[in-house]
């Protein structure tokens, strides 16, 4: 569903991501572990078009994003580190909001449902965003990607900054997500939450690929291990 | 939830909900009937001293008739009547949307009480205002969207697409499937919409409460026309905003370009406008005026003394008392029409210059909008100074009637009657028509159309390469 193939990009004389091969089929939580600038967040916006590859291909679902970006993300959803949206909308307007503008036309009742299975309780769902924390925005973004029934997601450090209870909660959501097909890339720093969620982990430093490891073979410490190892000099 | 249709019915809900444009629309709408209201009230001042002014020099001249059938001769004597007492009023008509825009009407004289006396006499008397109103010009409603119009789309309009890019919204917009260039120029086109129909409520309320009259069909065009100009300067600001959006600069840093643009536009560039324009074509100043004045009074003064003696010479049995009235005002009369000739290099000189600054202000205005927007807005309401200046023309004009009128008169030793007060020359300001009006505006309305369209064009074009992260 989503493929990266040879994938590059340079800034100028920078790489910022080397020749990366990996897919993620329907169902399946890929985990992009790595430090800041290991080009986790530069394979996402290769994936979504917001930016263009020096070499190689990002496909989705068979789509050349490159050539028809368009097409590409009429099957994906995003959801970034901060989800902002409107503050002065609420949970529930910014949701028909975002569903306009992809296309999809729901009434009330669906989209209170949407915000209710991304795990909103509906006493927020008509409380101004503003109000929000950010794990409830992060819902908020997660029932875009549900109304938008896409078939991929693209989660750029989505737990960062959450507190372990909506981190946790967050973390169900995608398992859910993935339990109904969707295929999801999600780049990470937190390594227990990518041993918990994901079917499988890679491990990047410096715009290049290291270390990929199905989640099931790897204990936590392993992983930990394992990444240290490969962010030292 | 109530339901909406479509992206324009969201956009608009968003703009509501977000409240600065709410306010952004209630402040100029109030400002501007505010600033009509003020505007009628200062029109209305003018007004009732003009009526004034007109009915005490009709009364005057009404008693003066009734006195010389009576056969009183100071009513009689040519000189006493055009020398003396008669005022003849030459008055500016209010321009059907002079409550839109004060602009010069307070500073050039709108109306003279010409005599038979020398110009100088009545040219010169414009009255003492508020130096801080002089320095801030005055609240009506072509400040208003001069000044204030360009904040208000600021307001609107500095974070469209560095606001969208700072929340998430482009990326999550993009992600969603949009076409983001669709998506930005949706939101450019509800923010044009909601400017678009603000200023043009407010202009119709201005007019109303105004008393602006649209129901004529002079009337009617001029406004449609003065409310294009302020349409065509608020797209000016829009394009702007929107260039500045493109350059993919962050909300805070827009806001400031936006501002510096208002500043150099709006304040800087017609204060430096002006200033070249007086300082280049210097007048005379009002010394040297009074200066020449004074020489040219004493010179008269001197040979109506050397007459006087001649006089009382040629009349001995007059010594001791006056001289005879007509002989007086004969003496009168030359030595105003000396003091005239004298004068007449330096008021020359005076308009020549007026006329150039005002020819290098038509140059420069084209180097700023707001210059541009405003020498529009306040020529279709005739307070640029032309019709003053037209005023004033002929108003030296009607003066040599006026005092020719009299002068044969007294030359020719011919009394006034009754008859002759009917017949004193009447001035009648001759109204530029609306097409004349528009004709004027023509090329700096041309003007202001290609560069907010040119600007507005060429920001679309870059929306479509518009960074999303």
């Amino acid at each position: 569903m989503l493929e990266a193939r040879q994938l590059s990009k340079n800034y100028g004389e920078v790489a910022a991501l080397k020749s990366l091969d990996l897919s993620v089929g329907p169902g399946e939580i890929y985990c992009l572990l790595g430090a800041n600038g290991a080009g986790k967040t530069t394979t996402i916006n290769l994936l979504l078009g917001f930016i263009t590859p020096t070499s190689g291909q990002a496909l989705v679902g068979e789509v050349d994003v490159a050539r028809d970006a368009a097409a590409a993300r009429r099957q994906l959803a995003y959801i970034p580190e901060t989800v902002m949206l409107y503050g002065a909308l609420s949970g529930l307007e910014n949701l028909e909001y975002f569903s306009e503008l992809s296309g999809q036309h729901h009434d009330d009742q669906a989209l209170r449902g949407f915000l209710t299975r991304a795990g909103l309780a509906p006493d927020a769902h008509t409380r101004q965003l503003k109000g929000y924390s950010k794990g409830m925005r992060q819902k908020v973004g997660v029932a875009i990607a549900l109304a938008k029934q896409a078939r991929a997601l693209l989660l750029d450090e989505p737990t960062s900054g959450l507190d372990p209870k909506a981190s946790n909660e967050f973390s169900h959501l995608i398992l859910d997500l993935a339990r109904h097909g969707a295929a999801i890339l999600m780049a990470t720093h937190d390594l227990f939450r990518a041993k918990e969620t994901g079917t499988r982990i890679g491990i990047m430093r410096e715009g290049v690929l290291l270390a990929e490891f199905a989640a099931a073979d790897v204990t936590h410490s392993e992983l930990e291990d394992a990444y240290l190892e490969h962010m030292e000099d | 939830m109530t339901a909406r249709h479509g992206m324009l019915g969201e956009e608009l809900h968003l703009l509501r909900r977000e409240g600065v444009a709410v306010w952004a629309v209630l402040a100029l709408v109030a400002l501007v009937v505010a600033a009509a209201l003020n505007g009628r009230a200062l029109m209305t001042v003018e007004a009732q001293a003009a009526v004034a002014a007109s009915a005490e020099a009709n009364e005057t001249r009404a008693a003066m008739a009734q006195q010389a059938g009576r056969g009183v001769a100071s009513a009689r004597e040519p000189g006493a009547a055009g020398y003396s007492v008669l005022a003849a009023p030459v008055m500016l008509p209010a321009a059907a949307l002079g409550p839109l825009a004060i602009g010069q009407t307070d500073l050039l004289p709108g109306r003279y009480l010409v005599t038979a006396r020398g110009v100088h006499n009545f040219l010169g008397n414009a009255g003492i205002d508020n130096p801080l109103r002089l320095a801030l010009g005055n609240f009506d409603v072509a400040f208003v969207i001069v000044w204030l119009l360009p904040l208000a789309v600021i307001a609107l309009t500095f974070n469209l697409v560095s606001g969208e890019r700072e929340r998430g919204v482009l990326a999550i917009a993009a992600a969603a499937g949009s076409d983001l260039s669709h998506f930005i120029a949706g939101k450019c086109r509800v923010r044009a919409l909601v400017l678009l129909v603000t200023i043009w409520v407010a202009l119709l309320l201005a007019a109303l409460v105004g008393g602006v009259p649209i129901a004529s069909g002079a009337g009617l065009a001029l406004w449609l026309v003065w409310a294009t100009t302020a349409t065509l300067y608020g797209a000016f600001w829009f394009a702007l905003a929107v260039w500045v959006n493109t350059r993919g600069l962050a909300s805070d840093l827009n806001a400031s370009v936006l501002t510096g643009a208002w500043l150099l536009f709006v304040v800087l560039a017609p204060a430096l406008t002006n200033l070249a324009a007086t300082t280049v074509f210097a007048a005379p100043s009002r010394v040297a005026l009074t200066t020449a004045l004074r020489e040219a009074t004493e010179a008269a003064d001197k040979r109506a003394a050397g007459e006087r003696d001649q006089y009382f010479f040629d009349h001995p049995d007059m010594r001791g008392q006056d001289m005879d009235m007509s002989a007086y005002y004969r003496s009168v009369a030359r030595s105003e029409r000396e003091i005239s000739d004298a004068m007449l290099p330096l008021l020359a000189e005076f308009d020549t210059q007026a006329r150039r600054q005002q020819q290098l202000v038509g140059r420069l205005q084209y180097l700023s909008p707001g210059t541009l927007s405003y020498q529009i807005l306040t020529s279709l309401a005739g307070s640029d100074g032309t019709r003053h200046r037209q005023l004033r023309a002929a108003a030296i004009e009607f003066h040599a009637q006026w005092r020719d009128f009299f002068d044969r008169r007294l030359l020719s030793g011919a009394p006034l009657d009754v008859g002759d007060y009917a017949r004193m020359p009447q001035f009648v300001f001759k109204e530029p028509g609306v097409v004349d009006v528009l004709r004027r505006n023509l090329a700096p309305l041309a003007a202001l159309l290609v560069i907010a369209v040119g600007l507005l064009a060429w920001a679309l074009r870059r929306l479509r390469r518009v960074s999303i992260i």
